[in-house]
């Protein structure tokens, strides 16, 4: 009896294999699918929360461009790969996109550090890449033909918070970054420009794994004089964390001291489930608001991001969203899976995407900062306040630029 | 700046033991499993993670009653540690694998991933919060620290004080004493030496996972809080001298008092506060040059 189940399982097994490779493409100029690979951390130590919202964007852009026929004929297979946030494990992953999966280009990628790593892979293999939500200076400064991005950079975002925070007024800035690429580099940028704008500025960098920023905050407190405001950019758990301590002990947000989460963080349910009424009056930032004008396809990715996964959009996932389309409309107009012609066709991409009209500039060769090479230079940016507990991002008042600005900066009683 | 105002030094002092109490509920458990059973158990970061998410269910979930929760959550990681030791622990001692402690290691530290992957599946990769034991600030004089973490300190003060008591104050842990010392001087005296490895993982377990159900309120429940603790927990081991009980206690609030208080007193705020953990290595080398055994290790390893 157990024989002839054994005999019926490996006739069942070998017909499966059988047909597997029967069905495989044998020649053609174009595969079956275009194979395109998907990056972000989705374990630990990396970043998953923002990784598996990055996962969800790029279901929902391949999904649509799917049903309405795909690229060239073909549907696209995308084929996700977990970073983990380490580059040894990021640049593994490359190497398997490229030399087992044989993909055509690639999209993702949250951690700086990671993304140093696998550019040098993808540039290479002369693989595009755009990067989404990995904002160190350096990955868009090196000037590699293949690689692009169209989320913000360290200095596009903090330069600009950094105007924010003069316009608002405040004098003595306490920056707290995590020892990453992304916040060191961040920290940086914030003290450099706060003091070149005549502010006083101090930057301190903790390990991205402290928990209990109780000592640190309370000497803060103490200190005389006390900052005006503080500035976090750190990621994960850990942001969260902070604002809480700093809630509960007295120091921030208060009338002495206010505080600015100028992260994806900010825009998370986990937010107000994390931090309770301490997050009202907490400053943060987003991409897009439904309070300022919203493109067409931004509004319709907002609605169907929340109906499809029972959570609000973020800003890693506008950018997700976009990359894949940018990446896809590229493809077509090469009309060719060639990474050179794509990396051409993604030069002269202007696409209407979910986060504005995005082009590629292309650095020194425009007289720009070498950071801005093959980088979206318009990501919008808002500046958002929480003025009521459990708000959500789409009702957070805009306090800066002036001009889009729906509300005053409220501080509070 | 700062520097001899008393309110400073005493909230930094109530932060510096309220920390170190914590410390000493997650090395506890694990100098227990170490100290009497010999084997280092790499999941522990993860029994304290089971804590944190039975608490979040408990109370968060089904509504209980936050303090019948952490009971629950201290009787879930309890059971898990039952579990791991009947079905993973014991082939060690049971004559079943060859290399001990070969074994040992692999299989914990397979499991602590298979642990944490599990809870990424089945939870979510999204920060929770299970309820506060204590909503609220407790002002004493100028000082002020928030109720939960006071709350939390009591119950892992007491929870320390009843380890003790079961270990040097009742028969079983005169048994437990007797195995961590020589194992087989205690089977010819009739101990059962193979329940009390039983006991042992279970109670390491108990007290790791009530470390992080107390804590989760605090540090929230996310598939890889148990990650540094664990580390942290090693440290603490080695500090206190390798499976000393009261060695692992004391190595818990002197490494709270150090991390607080560099974190406090470093004139450049920069340095202190990024190299926070590096200071309490710092004492960690120092007290190895002085006492290679540790602070109160001895070369028979007593528990």
């Amino acid at each position: 009896m157990q024989a002839i189940g054994i005999i019926v399982v490996v006739i069942v097994a070998a017909v499966a294999v059988g047909y597997y490779y029967t069905t495989i493409p044998t020649g053609p100029t174009l595969p079956q699918v275009i194979k395109l690979g998907a990056v972000m951390p989705l374990s630990p130590p990396g970043a998953y929360a923002s990784g598996q919202e990055m996962k969800m964007a790029t279901e929902l852009a391949v999904n649509e461009i799917n049903t309405a026929g795909g690229v060239l004929g073909k549907q696209i297979e995308v084929i996700y790969e977990d970073t983990a946030g380490t580059p040894e494990k990021g640049k593994a992953a490359f190497e398997k996109l490229i030399t087992q999966d044989k993909v055509v280009a690639i999209v993702g990628e949250f951690h700086s550090s990671v993304t140093l790593a696998e550019i040098e892979v993808t540039n290479a293999n002369k693989i595009p890449f755009i990067v989404v939500a990995a904002w160190s200076d350096k990955i868009t400064a090196k000037g590699y033909k293949y690689v692009f991005r169209d989320g913000f950079t360290n200095s596009l975002l903090y330069r600009s918070y950094a105007d924010f925070i003069k316009d608002a007024g405040f004098k003595n800035i306490a920056v707290i970054g995590e020892d990453t690429d992304f916040g060191i580099g961040a920290a940086d940028v914030l003290k450099t420009r706060l003091t070149e704008l005549g502010l006083t500025a101090t930057s301190t960098v903790l390990p991205m794994t402290t928990k209990d920023f109780v000592p640190m905050l309370t000497r803060l407190k103490e200190s005389s004089p006390r900052p005006d405001l503080i500035v976090e950019v750190f990621t994960g758990a850990g942001n969260y964390i902070l604002i809480r301590q700093a809630y509960e002990i007295g120091l921030a947000p208060t009338k002495e001291t206010m505080f600015a989460d100028p992260n994806d963080e900010y825009l998370s349910k986990e937010f107000w489930e994390t931090i309770g009424p301490g997050g009202q009056y907490v400053i943060g930032y987003n991409v897009f608001s439904p309070k300022a004008k919203l493109s067409d396809v931004g509004k319709k990715f907002m609605d169907n991001f929340a109906k499809t996964y029972n959570r609000a959009a973020t800003s890693v996932t506008f950018g997700q969203y976009d990359a894949v389309y940018i990446m896809v409309d590229a493809i077509k107009r090469a009309g060719s899976l060639d990474g050179d012609k794509i990396a051409e066709a993604l030069e002269s991409a202007k696409w209407d995407g979910a986060s504005g009209t995005i082009t590629f500039s292309k650095g020194a060769q425009e007289g720009l900062p070498d950071y801005l090479f093959h980088q979206w230079a318009g990501v919008p940016l808002f500046v958002l306040q929480y003025t009521q507990v459990n708000q959500s991002p789409d009702d957070a008042e805009i306090i800066w630029p002036s001009n889009l600005a729906t509300a005053q900066i409220a501080y509070p009683p | 700046m700062l520097p001899l105002d008393p309110t400073f030094f005493f909230t930094q002092l109530a932060n510096a033991l309220i920390i170190g109490v914590i410390y000493a509920l997650m090395a506890l458990g694990l100098t227990l499993i170490f100290g009497i059973m010999k084997i280092v158990n790499f999941a522990h970061g993860e029994v304290y993670m089971v804590g944190g998410y039975a608490y979040y269910v408990a109370a968060s979930l089904a509504g209980i009653d936050v303090y019948v929760s952490l009971v629950l959550a201290i009787g879930t990681a309890a059971l898990v540690g039952l579990a791991i030791e009947r079905f993973l622990i014991s082939p060690s001692y049971t004559g079943k694998v060859e290399k001990k402690d070969e074994y040992t290691i692999l299989v914990t530290f397979g499991l602590s991933i298979f642990m944490l992957n599990s809870v990424l599946v089945v939870f979510g990769p999204w920060p929770r919060r299970p309820p506060s034991y204590a909503p609220g600030l407790f002002t004493m004089g100028t000082i002020t620290v928030s109720l939960d973490r006071l709350v939390v300190t009591f119950i892992g003060i007491g929870l320390l004080a009843a380890t003790l008591l079961l270990l040097y104050r009742t028969s079983i842990g005169k048994a437990l004493r007797a195995v961590s010392q020589d194992r087989e001087a205690a089977l010819v005296v009739g101990i059962n030496a193979n329940r009390m490895n039983a006991l042992t993982f279970t109670l390491g377990c108990a007290l790791g996972g009530a470390a992080g159900a107390l804590t989760s309120p605090i540090f929230l429940a996310y598939p890889d809080m148990g990650t540094f603790p664990g580390i942290k927990g090693f440290v603490i081991i080695v500090l206190g001298g390798m499976g000393s009980v009261p060695g692992s206690i004391i190595g818990s609030i002197l490494l709270g008092l150090v991390e607080v208080f560099t974190s406090a007193y470093i004139p450049d705020p920069r340095r202190a506060f990024a190299y926070r953990d590096i200071y309490g290595l710092i004492i960690l080398v120092l007290v190895l040059l002085l006492r290679p055994s540790g602070l109160l290790g001895e070369k028979g390893r007593k528990a």
